[in-house]
């Protein structure tokens, strides 16, 4: 999608980088949408695309902030799909560089430091994410969506009074939709075991 | 005691990291990038005609109101403070006050209100002004009388008054040391500093974005070993800076100021964040 048809001009890094935004929004939205047809994927139709997009910006444009959050974010993605530890950790890996030389690229830090705190999640180094984590909330940067993934890290350590804490600060301090129903599930689960 | 076992086995599998819960948290979307600007850094300053179309003393007052405000441009210019822009009937009414926002930060007025044409040099006064093109109010005022010369086809103002009226209203808007953002909500900006430190109402400003770039060492090693990605840098004598300026993304105007604090509008950009700094033109 983001090579331009025959005949028309190249497509500008604008051009490829909202395409790309808008294929990522999409792959954020269906991320845990059940394989179609019965063949499960990991580059599904929104991430392929999303990589494609910001892959052409980048040769376009090296140092670009939004393609090198953009294409680390879609890495971070893939990983969490892909059954294969190999080709998980090298997604994982080349995720890492991107959202570190956008970090650097001094436009905002604290996405990229979130997307990272992610990418450590997805690669199970939970002390690495609660650095992280622990920056993001010095920061008051999307603390309700922060206190959610310290309430995760902190159910997968059976830790459960302190994730129903967690879970109980993104409840009172807001984030989006979905991260407010998925606290809301947990903490149930987790008050109903007790 | 089997169903013992498995539930032990899982409980150390959580533990370890090596399963999942059956669900993991959502991740956020990216939060949309501020657009940088192309910002004028120095303050944008045009003089308009002084206003006066009348036939009776032969042209020759329209002729001294469309000389006055080019001779005062010409002086502002030369004091090296602002950036400065034809307007009124210099330019065939381009640039004039109703739509000075989309090119200025402020503009130069006046109004004619004595004059002695029958002396030589003859004498003119007017009131002259200086308002913000973001909202017209009038920052500074004053009155100045010039000798001029009249000739035929010849209107010479006297420079050097002109040259004292400029470097006058230069005074006006003091060039200050930078502030910060306390505090952003929609348009309205509140910044670290006040009338103690200068600021003054319908001063303009521009925002560079540092306020989410923490110049934090430590959390650069963090991000360093994780990432293997290095900062950007450049030697400048004994230190390393960045070789990168944080963009411009927003443009403000001063809309009331307190001892310590001032209240800013942003008039252009997509949004301003706590920490970010604020450079006064």
């Amino acid at each position: 999608m983001c090579l331009p048809a025959q005949g028309e001009d190249p497509l500008t890094v604008p051009t490829l980088l909202r395409s790309g935004g808008d294929q990522q929004d999409r792959a954020l939205d269906r991320r845990f949408d059940p394989p179609t047809g019965g063949v499960y994927l990991t580059w599904t139709v929104p991430l392929r695309d999303a990589r494609d997009c910001y892959q052409r910006a980048l040769d376009l444009s090296p140092d670009n902030y939004v393609a090198l959050l953009g294409m680390g974010v879609t890495l971070v993605l893939a990983a969490e799909r892909e059954q294969d530890t190999v080709l998980r950790r090298a997604y994982l890996h080349s995720a890492r560089r991107h959202l570190g030389e956008a970090f650097f690229a001094r436009q905002g830090q604290y996405d990229p430091l979130y997307y990272m705190a992610v990418a450590a999640v997805v690669a199970d180094d939970h002390a690495q994410a609660r650095r992280f984590l622990d920056r993001l909330l010095r920061a008051r940067y999307r603390p309700g969506e922060v206190h959610a993934l310290l309430g995760y890290l902190d159910e997968l350590g059976l830790q459960r009074r302190s994730a129903l804490q967690h879970y109980g600060q993104t409840l009172a301090l807001g984030a989006s939709t979905q991260t407010l129903q998925f606290v809301a599930r947990r903490a149930s689960r987790i008050g109903g075991r007790r | 005691m089997r169903g013992r076992s498995i539930a032990i086995a899982a409980r150390v599998a959580l533990a370890t990291g090596c399963a999942r819960l059956p669900e993991t948290p959502p991740v956020a979307h990216p939060t949309p990038v501020r657009t940088p600007l192309v910002v004028y850094e120095r303050y944008r300053l045009a003089a308009m005609d002084f206003g006066w179309v009348g036939t009776e003393d032969g042209g020759v007052l329209t002729q001294i109101a469309a000389a006055l405000p080019a001779a005062l441009l010409t002086q502002l210019g030369a004091t090296g403070r602002f950036s400065v822009y034809d307007g009124g009937s210099i330019r065939q009414r381009a640039l004039v006050e109703r739509n000075a926002n989309e090119r200025l930060d402020g503009y130069v007025s006046g109004t004619i209100t004595s004059w002695d044409l029958g002396r030589t040099p003859a004498r003119v006064c007017a009131d002259v002004r200086l308002a913000s093109a973001y909202n017209h109010e009038v920052l500074q005022g004053m009155q100045a009388c010039f000798d001029v010369q009249v000739r035929e086809r010849h209107v010479d103002v006297e420079r050097p008054r002109v040259e004292a009226l400029a470097q006058e209203l230069a005074r006006g808007i003091p060039q200050l040391d930078n502030a910060r953002v306390l505090a952003a909500e929609g348009s309205l900006v509140m910044l670290d500093r006040g009338a103690n430190a200068g600021v003054l109402r319908g001063m303009a400003a521009y925002i560079r974005a540092t306020g989410e770039l923490a110049s934090d060492r430590e959390l650069g090693e963090l991000v360093t070993s994780f990432t293997n990605a290095r900062p950007r840098v450049r030697q400048a004598g004994d230190q390393a800076v960045s070789s990168q300026l944080p963009a411009i993304v927003a443009e403000l105007v001063i809309v009331s100021v307190d001892d310590f604090t001032a209240t800013a509008e942003r008039v252009r950009g997509d949004y301003v964040l706590r920490g970010d700094a604020v450079v006064f033109k």
